[in-house]
């Protein structure tokens, strides 16, 4: 019976003191600022205020300060996520996995920069406003990086990313009314532009389409039968251009990130060379561009949603060609169209996880590449970031390029259009991004 | 405040842990636990504890006026309007937007619905404070003459927010009276860590998958074994949840001496519905039969009539929408069905088929549960009976499976009452190990392994990567 006691008193007391050691320390142990890992900066303790009290919001906030500051916060999450390993290996053997994408929340800090570009070249951030007008751009300069860039919330719009055989992909789920209202919506451009613009449909299928087994491609995952979808509902005028045979027919080579959910500047070729073949033109051969490969490796976008272990072991190499021209490329970025950038296409100087800006810098509002051609045709392309590693090809035939992402540009592209005797339009999207919300509304914006 | 949470576990509840045990006079304790308890409401509804406070006020004062009244039909008086005050401010608070939207439903009628938001708890410590002026009523209680130890019983932190609904006669004495006792304290302990687990390390995962199946963005294209494992999953959910809840408001009970009755008993193992409901939030259940089934007739007078009032109500308790009057009217339709047609072959049934049924039924019941929505709980019974282009099982539904369906076996285990019938089975060398230093060991190192894994799950749950960037 005494045993029976003193067993007890040895629960309680270590219960209770386990509490109060904890306690305690989460009292004394300095307050941390960031978490480099979760790429946020943590909760303090909050400023009380009279009107949060009355709401509760400060109870939510103190809570979130203690949940931050907990002692041994990160070996907690680290035995966490060794336990969920445990207890619920959602990772077979082979690789084969579903995760879900969680919501993004928390205050983001700028992701480190893995790579410092080299001393030698210039490296300072945006130069000096230098013009208002997008069609006067300013005189050419040794084009600096480009700035880092926002983050946006809506570049993966799905939930479910499968990994097989160390490749991460977005599950894809077409929706026949979208797909017809988006068709509807370049119909719609078409007839606004008239008859002396001729109009290009491109939807670059993902990963999923290509290397995945058939069974991620039937019925309503199919992008096959989803672009065929689109191309059925687009007026016969409008040129839909065939990326998707030529990509498949090359999927043995590395055309897509296996980290990422682009495409690589390979598989970007692939789909240029489709696009010369609808618009009567001849493309040039890549062994008739300059090759580049990018130092280091990359883990992109796929991999920091699932910190898959298979992906970090197994990351990615970035390569590209650089057109045949001479060119100048100038960017604006925000929405008054007073700061731009010089920006210096294929740049090899980009790395680590930056690798798919080096194409042509990123989502920019307008990108403009004036070249040394004079075949008499101007082109606008518009589109989202599948495009980037696309754009610079044009400058191989194109005396302009016009390059517009229609989640921050603002202004009309029939004004712009006209106004620069632009001859082509070609609607650069992937397959997801014919149902980007955010991507849908700015373009009804912009082709009004 | 909520019992997983970081702040409960460290701050809280070590605080009042060691202010109530180092205190040998009750009128303290009870102090000490009405100040707590006032401030954990406090934390997270620091408007409406206002509401808490009147409505116990104002029933508790009806039962002063109850006991004075000197006529029965005074008596009735003040029960009559202890029950018409607490019911209108329930019906006030929680039913006020929803009565709108179905009024408007009628031509012509476009009210606007008003925003009122839902007090924490407010359905629990109403019908709380309703089984005292009830039982009160009946002369099965005796008055009580404190306010601030009626205050105490409706609520006492551990049973305020989520249940079990504690009657008052249930705790009367102790609430004069009780000892915490060492074997009390290392059992209430055990008990909360248990519930805990139940709640971050099985319910928190099963609401993964539930979020995986039925929450994605491509809801309406997923396929038949997608939406199945779905519901599956929220079955696993919502029991582990709630009777983990449970089990750590009867934990926490035990450690500071209350003794709270069982609101749960292993009720997926039930064989019928009818002793689902056996199984199944007893607290709740008993409270409607106890205060409304009976009251009515019971199974004397108008049986009909007052089960489908009980269901209806049941329905309506869980929430204010459609949904949850659907799904206790599907209850009502299937004890009718079971009482008519199963319960008098209730022998001659194999058990297994009668698990089956019951498991099917209840399932079914989980998606009018769950589907608060109605033009989503069509989409999911039609991804049910008519698979789409998706198929019945398309791959992201194998994999899906194969990746949790260990995870839903081992829960499932952890539902029937498998550790209690090994701890029986066990009892003579169990009893022996308790008395010797090594039980006493093994007890502790458990402890402390249940409560360093709970926290290494609920400080995970607060790791927030931010993912996405521009490209």
């Amino acid at each position: 019976m005494k045993t029976r006691q003193s067993n007890h008193t040895m629960t309680v007391l270590s219960f209770l003191v386990a509490l109060l050691v904890i306690g305690v320390l989460h009292l004394i142990i300095p307050e941390e600022d960031i978490s480099l890992d979760e790429g946020r900066s943590l909760n303090h303790f909050p400023k009380l205020i009279y009107a949060d009290a009355l709401t509760g919001q400060s109870a939510v906030k103190i809570e979130k300060w203690y949940n931050d500051q907990f002692p041994f916060r990160q070996s907690f999450i680290q035995a966490g996520k060794a336990w969920r390993s445990v207890a619920y290996p959602n990772l077979n053997a082979d690789g084969l996995a579903i995760y879900l994408i969680p919501d993004e929340q928390g205050v983001p800090i700028p992701e480190p920069e893995p790579t410092e570009p080299p001393a030698t070249e210039p490296s300072t951030g945006p130069t000096e406003p230098q013009g208002t007008d997008p069609t006067d751009p300013p005189e050419p300069t040794e084009p600096p990086l480009p700035p880092p860039l926002d983050p946006v919330d809506d570049v993966i719009s799905t939930k479910l990313l499968l990994i097989i055989n160390q490749r991460a992909m977005e599950r894809y789920y077409g929706n026949e009314e979208r797909l017809k209202t988006y068709a509807g919506k370049l119909n719609t451009l078409d007839q606004k532009l008239g008859d002396g613009v001729q109009l290009y449909s491109l939807i670059a299928p993902t990963a999923i389409e290509l290397f995945a087994p058939d069974e991620h491609h039937s019925g309503y995952s199919s992008q096959k039968l989803c672009i065929g979808i689109v191309n059925e509902a687009l007026d016969d005028k409008v040129i839909s251009v065939n990326a998707y045979d030529k990509l498949l027919f090359n999927r043995d080579r590395y055309i897509y990130y296996r980290t990422d959910h682009h495409w690589t500047g390979l598989g970007a070729y692939y789909a240029y060379t489709a696009f010369c073949e609808s618009a009567g033109l001849q493309a040039t051969a890549l062994e008739d561009m300059e090759h580049y490969q990018i130092e280091g490796t990359y883990l992109g976008s796929l991999y920091r949603v699932s910190k898959n272990e298979v992906l970090k072991n197994n990351p990615d190499t970035t390569e590209g060609w650089k057109p045949n021209a001479e060119y100048t490329a100038t960017a604006w970025d925000n929405s008054e169209m007073t700061v731009t950038y010089k920006i210096r296409l294929n740049d090899e100087r980009i790395k680590g996880s930056n690798s798919y800006l080096n194409f042509s810098g990123g989502d920019r509002a307008l990108l403009k590449i004036e070249t040394d051609h004079t075949i008499g045709r101007k082109i606008l392309v518009v589109k989202d970031s599948f495009g980037n590693a696309f754009v610079p090809y044009l400058a191989n035939h194109f005396d302009e390029v016009y390059v517009v992402d229609p989640r921050y540009y603002v202004r009309s592209i029939n004004k712009l259009v006209a106004d620069n005797g632009i001859t082509d339009v070609l609607i650069l999207n992937y397959m997801f991004g014919t149902s980007n919300a955010t991507w849908l509304k700015g373009f009804d914006l912009i082709a009004k | 405040m909520v019992f997983s949470s970081l702040i409960f576990l460290y701050v809280f509840l070590p605080i009042c842990l060691i202010a109530v045990w180092l205190t040998s006079s009750i009128r303290l304790q009870n102090a000490i636990l009405l100040t707590a308890s006032l401030f954990f409401y406090a934390w997270g509804e620091p408007v409406y504890i206002i509401l808490l406070l009147i409505t116990t006020l104002v029933i508790w004062l009806c039962g002063l006026f109850l006991g004075k009244a000197r006529t029965t039909a005074g008596r009735r008086g003040f029960l009559v309007a202890a029950i018409i005050i607490s019911l209108s401010s329930l019906l006030y608070f929680k039913y006020t937007g929803f009565l709108v939207e179905i009024f408007n439903l009628l031509p012509f009628v476009n009210l606007p619905v008003p925003r009122i938001s839902l007090p924490i708890g407010i359905s629990f410590y109403t019908f709380q404070a309703l089984t005292y002026i009830i039982d009160l009523y009946r002369g099965e209680i005796k008055i009580q003459r404190s306010y601030a130890r009626f205050l105490l019983y409706v609520s006492l932190f551990p049973q305020l927010i989520a249940g079990p609904i504690v009657r008052y006669a249930d705790v009367e004495k102790e609430l004069h009276r009780r000892k915490i006792t060492l074997e009390g304290m290392s059992a209430g302990i055990t008990r909360f860590l248990g519930g805990l687990a139940k709640k971050v390390l099985i319910a928190n995962y099963a609401s993964e998958i539930v979020e995986l199946c039925l929450e994605s963005e491509h809801f309406a294209q997923v396929s038949s074994a997608t939406a199945i494992l779905g519901m599956v999953a929220f079955a696993i959910q919502i029991y582990f949840d709630f009777s983990g809840y449970s089990d750590m408001a009867i934990g926490l009970g035990l450690m500071f001496g209350f003794h709270f009755l069982e609101n749960f008993r292993y009720p997926y193992i039930a064989t019928t519905i009818t002793e689902f409901w056996r199984r199944w939030h007893i607290s709740l259940s008993t409270f409607f039969r106890d205060y409304v089934y009976i009251p009515l007739g019971g199974n004397r007078r108008f049986r009909l009539r007052n089960t489908f009032l009980v269901w209806f109500l049941t329905g309506l308790w869980h929430g204010a929408n459609i949904n949850f009057v659907l799904w206790g009217l599907y209850y009502f339709l299937l004890l009718m069905f079971e009482r008519a047609l199963i319960l008098p072959y209730k022998e001659k049934i194999p058990r297994l088929l009668g698990h089956l049924w019951t498991m099917l039924a209840v399932l079914v019941g989980w998606s009018l549960f769950y589907f608060t929505d109605m033009g989503r709980l069509q989409t999911f019974w039609t991804r049910i009976f008519s698979p789409g282009l998706a198929g019945f099982a398309d791959i992201e539904a194998r994999i899906l499976w194969k990746q949790h369906i260990l995870f839903i076996l081992v829960a499932a285990l952890f539902s029937t009452p498998l550790l209690h019938w090994l701890r029986k089975r066990l009892s003579r060398p169990l009893r022996q190990l308790q008395t010797s230093p090594l039980g006493g060991i093994l007890q502790t190192a458990g402890v402390l392994i249940l409560l360093l894994i709970s926290t290494a799950a609920l400080v995970a749950s607060s790791y927030n990567p931010f993912l996405y960037f521009r490209f």
